[in-house]
């Protein structure tokens, strides 16, 4: 199965996963050693002056020669989030950045208009951007356009575990841009990252799903099957879908 | 003289470097993974001692967390 490239780094696995919100940092650990990945997603805060827990999530994530992959959430204008990619590069050393530009805190839906030119800014100054965005091939054209090294289309509201709510969208964005294509957000249960996966998708970024499942590890294991499965899905290429049967057993020799 | 760090309004010596706040706030300089804007304006390591902070000089000091 061919590789899957994110600017000039191969990787062999096509899930990405973050690392929120797991019951404790064993956990998560574990989780993400059963999924797979090869990209971990993290955030840029704050530093407390009182965390005493001694967990260096850097520290854990670079031994484990994971690609760190850190994000602008929490931002809701290109300012922000152009200023929280720049303190990224510096703080862990890489240009990759997950581009977030959120427009409303309910929804946690971008902000296209603040996104494309943050985009823009980042792409200038030499970030590798990967834009969270709507399942909107014209924002996914754009972005590309821009010069993004991926689009990463939501399958559904982050969180929200609703899976591909428009699989024809995420169709036509496959379509539409020849820069890797992610479904980042959505994905609740394992099929759901297939789905996304047999309409061609390139990688599935998730989190939610395996943090808060009643067994983040065993389902980070089903959710790196599911990618492959549907990956291989993909290129082994569907049958039509029709109404009536077709039989498959021969239908001549039968005893009469 | 008054900055603050992190949001936080603290007071230490006229014309104190990055570096020097850091040691003051009990964070090794050296370690990986942190990052100091001044100003919304990101400061690379290379340039923490040799950057004085001034009066209401507003910093944040972040590092990675958790996120999805």
């Amino acid at each position: 199965m061919q590789d899957f490239k994110i600017a000039d780094q191969t990787y062999t696995s096509r899930l990405l996963i973050g690392t929120a919100g797991y019951p404790n940092f064993h956990i998560m650990t574990e989780a993400i050693a059963a999924s797979g990945a090869e990209i971990a997603t993290v955030s840029m805060r704050r530093v407390k002056f009182t965390d005493t827990s001694g967990e260096n999530l850097f520290a854990l994530l670079r031994e484990r020669g994971m690609t760190i992959l850190p994000n602008t959430a929490g931002c809701f204008t290109a300012k922000d989030a152009i200023l929280t990619a720049n303190l990224a590069r510096e703080a862990l050393d890489t240009s990759l950045i997950k581009l977030e530009v959120i427009g409303d805190e309910e929804t946690q839906f971008p902000d296209v208009e603040q996104l494309l030119n943050a985009a823009e800014t980042l792409v200038k100054d030499g970030f590798t951007v990967l834009p969270y965005c709507n399942d909107d091939p014209i924002t996914c054209k754009k972005l590309e356009d821009l010069g993004c090294a991926a689009v990463m289309p939501l399958g559904a509201p982050i969180g929200s575990g609703m899976g591909i709510r428009n699989p024809y969208n995420i169709q036509i964005i496959r379509d539409l841009v020849q820069v890797p294509l992610i479904v980042d957000a959505g994905v609740g249960t394992a099929s759901d990252a297939a789905i996304a996966m047999e309409l061609g998708c390139d990688g599935v970024l998730l989190n939610t799903a395996v943090a808060k499942a009643h067994r983040p590890v065993l389902m980070a294991e089903a959710m790196k099957k599911a990618v492959e499965a549907g990956r291989a899905a993909f290129l082994a290429g569907r049958i039509p879908r029709k109404l009536y049967a077709t039989a498959s057993s021969p239908q001549d020799g039968m005893i009469e | 003289m008054k900055i603050h760090v992190n949001g936080k309004e603290k007071t230490v010596r006229p014309n104190l470097n990055i570096h020097d706040l850091l040691i003051a706030l009990e964070l090794n300089p050296k370690q990986a993974g942190i990052a100091v804007a001044v100003n919304r304006e990101v400061i690379p390591k290379t340039v923490w001692q040799a950057t004085e902070l001034r009066e209401n000089s507003e910093v944040e000091i972040i590092r990675a967390v958790q996120g999805g």
